[in-house]
């Protein structure tokens, strides 16, 4: 009988296409976290994390690379090879439509191939998780990599970072008839972070004391979400807008708890990459391509803001 | 105490005096042969008995081998490659979006089809409790699976990535190690299990074989004195009957020597060859549909280490050679190159040096056809191989879409059309295995000819012992 009762519920479900997932009440994967451990006091060791190396040097024309420079030889090698998420709508997604990987990340990854081939079509991707973000950067598999990724000092001992290219908060999405209205309203309730995320620091320091869940990526915790094995999805409001934009029945809540400013990460063998892509940001922030792509993939958000200053360590 | 003595003197003297009316009733003639007829009866039913016990336990291990615990096995083999089948045709819709020519759906949809109706076939013909449970979880993750890959499919084409998060979900519920497919082969072991309760039938048996030997040989001897006292006590040469009896004794005891004989060295070859390399090649299928999967939820899953793994460890039961990946230690990479040059050697001819499901089938080859059909699912691997590790260097090199259209067109050097060949190449052997194991069962099968036999020649050797005492009975009292 209870064959024929999933027979039918097969016909059931691919005749109906809804786009608003029901919540079934399911077993729980995603993992508890145990790690981070709290630290009371924020890392600062290394001064203003915003704060990055300045440019050189006026951009150069492609065909007029620095000989001797990662530049020079990515365009050598003919590709620039990123790592991105394929799954934060609105920063970096792939596009079931186009079959494409998209976003804000992405346009400033585009940017860079831009300065280095003078087109953006030699750029192979990588899609990595959050937590191969630093690792994808160290061991050389990656150039440079563009994924929502915070700047702060732990993350400077390992990787070297641009200027802000955007600026977000972590805030809190919960389901719309949940009682949560900010992070202080988690105590002892499962909140979901992807691992190798600030985030999941920031909700594991939470003075509210929540229980951390950690999973791969952003929209596993949107799954986790809808099928009750979480009660809120805490990161970046930028982030969150995009899991909102997936799902009617959610809504971001409370007030930014952290600062979370974006930047993209580079190998620390190269330095004069760094202050190259610098470069390619402050064009854009001067020439309105800035405005223009946030305008594009973040008009949802809100009107485009000014573009995050740039801020340089010497 | 005092009053009980002399009643319990009486029984004894009772006995005696029973005892003594008997001996003289036997001491007579006609006693000494109703006595002989039913020492004769007796020892007929207990052949019929002990015959009969030792065929139906031989019967009972044969049909468990061939009716019911390895069918069960090989269908618990069937279903998981089904499921993996359904599994990595859902991950492919969603690859492909729905800008695609040709959609991967009605595969999943045939294959989710197929697996539910094998569930039910499974689900009737269980009759072990254990059996009942793990079908009924099955029946219920999969109403859940399904579920999940509906929501990604509607969630995909609504174009967000939220629907590939639901497809992780599903192959999660798929491929985790208390998901789907591990309670499938919990379902395959419990099978394995009832084989090995078989062997008691074969013990049982063997000692009902025993015992039959014992009876028919103290049958031959009690129906050769009966004869000897017939031809002293009647001066007739030979009574008819009692010939026909010891025929009948001889005749079905050799019968049933030779064809148990036969049956059970039919089964145990049966065991230890033909079914374990059936069940192996059912395996090696399986293990090819795993692989293949891998491949897909390596695209579907950003952090695709685990289902790259998944593929290395399916593909080493096959050829237990190290492959080529991206990113090996250089110790890897001159591993990989030994192994593949070892399988373009066993290709040309030469020694099989690695281990494996295939390198099995290879060494255990008994004719030129058996050896062609596993060389050429060898050779199929190495394409598939191949193929693979291009897909691997273009999500390395050129980029996530080449990749895509690698796992997901049917054209030529694309994993599709490599893996359809190596399971083909595969299905061929598992015919020959089939085959193979058909004819072995066919021949321990023949032990059922003497389920009716045996009760029916012990059924006639009583009646001819009867006919042949009965009138010399009668005879002697006119």
């Amino acid at each position: 009988v209870k064959l024929h009762v999933l027979g039918a519920a097969c016909l059931l479900l691919a005749a109906c296409s809804s786009t608003t997932p029901p919540r079934a009440a399911a077993v729980s994967h995603p993992s508890v976290s145990a790690s981070p451990t709290p630290s009371a006091a924020p890392d600062n060791s290394c001064g203003n994390p915003r704060a990055s190396l300045r440019p050189s040097a006026p951009l150069p024309q492609p065909d007029g690379l620095p000989a001797g420079t990662f530049m020079q030889q990515i365009r050598a090698r003919g590709k620039l090879v990123v790592g991105v998420s394929q799954d934060t709508l609105r920063f970096g997604y792939r596009n079931p439509a186009t079959d494409q990987i998209e976003g804000f990340d992405i346009d400033m990854l585009k940017a860079v191939a831009r300065a280095i081939f003078g087109d953006d079509s030699p750029i192979t991707y990588h899609v990595i998780t959050d937590q191969q973000r630093i690792p994808a950067i160290q061991d050389g598999s990656v150039d440079i990599v563009a994924q929502t990724m915070t700047i702060n000092c732990v993350r400077w001992k390992q990787v070297d970072f641009t200027t802000e290219y955007y600026d977000a908060g972590q805030r809190v999405l919960v389901l719309k008839n949940s009682n949560v209205h900010g992070i202080d309203d988690l105590f002892n309730r499962r909140v979901c972070a992807t691992k190798g995320s600030t985030s999941l620091d920031n909700i594991v320091q939470a003075a509210s004391q929540p229980i951390p869940v950690a999973v791969d990526n952003w929209t596993d915790c949107l799954v986790a979400l809808q099928r009750g094995e979480v009660e809120a999805i805490s990161t970046d409001d930028s982030i969150l807008a995009g899991l909102e934009a997936q799902d009617p029945d959610t809504q971001i809540v409370g007030d930014r708890t952290s600062d979370e400013p974006y930047g993209l990460a580079i190998n620390q063998a190269h330095p004069e990459f760094v202050r190259f892509v610098n470069a390619v940001l402050e064009r854009m922030r001067a020439d309105g391509t800035w405005a223009a792509t946030y305008a594009r993939w973040l008009s949802a958000l809100g009107p485009p803001p000014s573009p995050p200053p740039a801020i340089y360590r010497d | 105490v005092i009053a009980a003595l002399p009643r319990a003197r009486d029984r004894r003297a009772g006995w005696r005096e029973r005892a003594r009316g008997l001996r003289g009733r036997v001491a007579t003639t006609p006693g000494r042969l109703q006595l002989l007829f039913w020492l004769l009866a007796a020892g007929a039913v207990l052949l019929g008995a002990s015959g009969a016990a030792a065929v139906l336990e031989t019967g009972r291990a044969v049909d468990g081998l061939g009716m019911s615990a390895g069918p069960a096995v090989l269908d618990a083999r069937k279903l998981h490659l089904e499921l993996a089948d359904a599994d990595r045709f859902a991950a492919d819709e969603i690859l492909i979006g729905p800008i695609a020519v040709s959609s991967p759906r009605p595969r999943y949809e045939s294959d989710l089809k197929v697996a539910t109706d094998d569930l039910e076939t499974m689900a009737g013909r269980t009759t072990s409790a254990a059996s009942a449970g793990l079908l009924q979880i099955l029946q219920e993750q999969l109403l859940e699976y399904a579920g999940l890959i509906e929501q990604a499919r509607a969630i995909s084409r609504l174009g967000l990535p939220l629907g590939a998060a639901y497809l992780r979900a599903a192959s999660d519920l798929m491929h985790r190690p208390a998901g789907i497919l591990a309670r499938v082969d919990a379902l395959g072991a419990l099978g394995d299990q009832e084989m090995s309760r078989d062997d008691e039938a074969l013990l049982l048996a063997a000692i009902a074989l025993a015992g039959y030997g014992a009876i028919a040989a103290s049958l031959l001897v009690l129906l050769w004195r009966t004869q000897a006292f017939l031809r002293r006590r009647f001066r007739r040469r030979h009574n008819p009957m009692l010939l026909v009896a010891t025929g009948l004794v001889i005749l079905v005891s050799g019968a049933m020597a030779v064809t148990v004989t036969e049956a059970r060295v039919a089964l145990g070859s049966a065991r230890s060859d033909a079914y374990e390399r059936l069940s192996d090649m059912w395996r090696a299928r399986e293990v090819a549909y795993d692989a293949d999967g891998s491949k897909t939820l390596v695209l579907v899953a950003p952090n695709g280490a685990s289902a790259q793994r998944a593929f290395v460890a399916a593909m080493r039961q096959l050829v237990d050679v190290q492959l080529d990946t991206p990113g090996d230690s250089p110790a890897d990479q001159k591993a990989a190159g030994i192994g593949a040059a070892d399988v373009a050697d066993a290709l040309n001819g030469g020694r099989v040096r690695f281990g494996g499901l295939l390198a099995d089938e290879l060494q255990h080859a008994t004719y030129q056809g058996e050896r062609k059909a596993a060389l050429a699912a060898l050779a199929a691997y190495q394409h598939f191989v191949q193929v693979a590790a291009k897909m691997d260097n273009q999500l390395q090199d050129i980029g996530f879409g080449t990749a895509v259209s690698t796992v997901t067109s049917d054209g030529p050097d694309q994993l599709p059309s490599a893996f359809l060949d190596l399971d083909s190449r595969l299905q061929e052997v598992v015919a020959i295995d089939q085959q193979r194991f058909d004819e072995t069962m066919r021949q321990a099968s023949l032990v059922h000819d003497l389920d009716v036999t045996v009760p029916l020649v012990a059924i006639a050797i009583g009646v001819l012992a009867y006919l042949g005492i009965r009138p010399r009975v009668v005879e002697y009292r006119t």
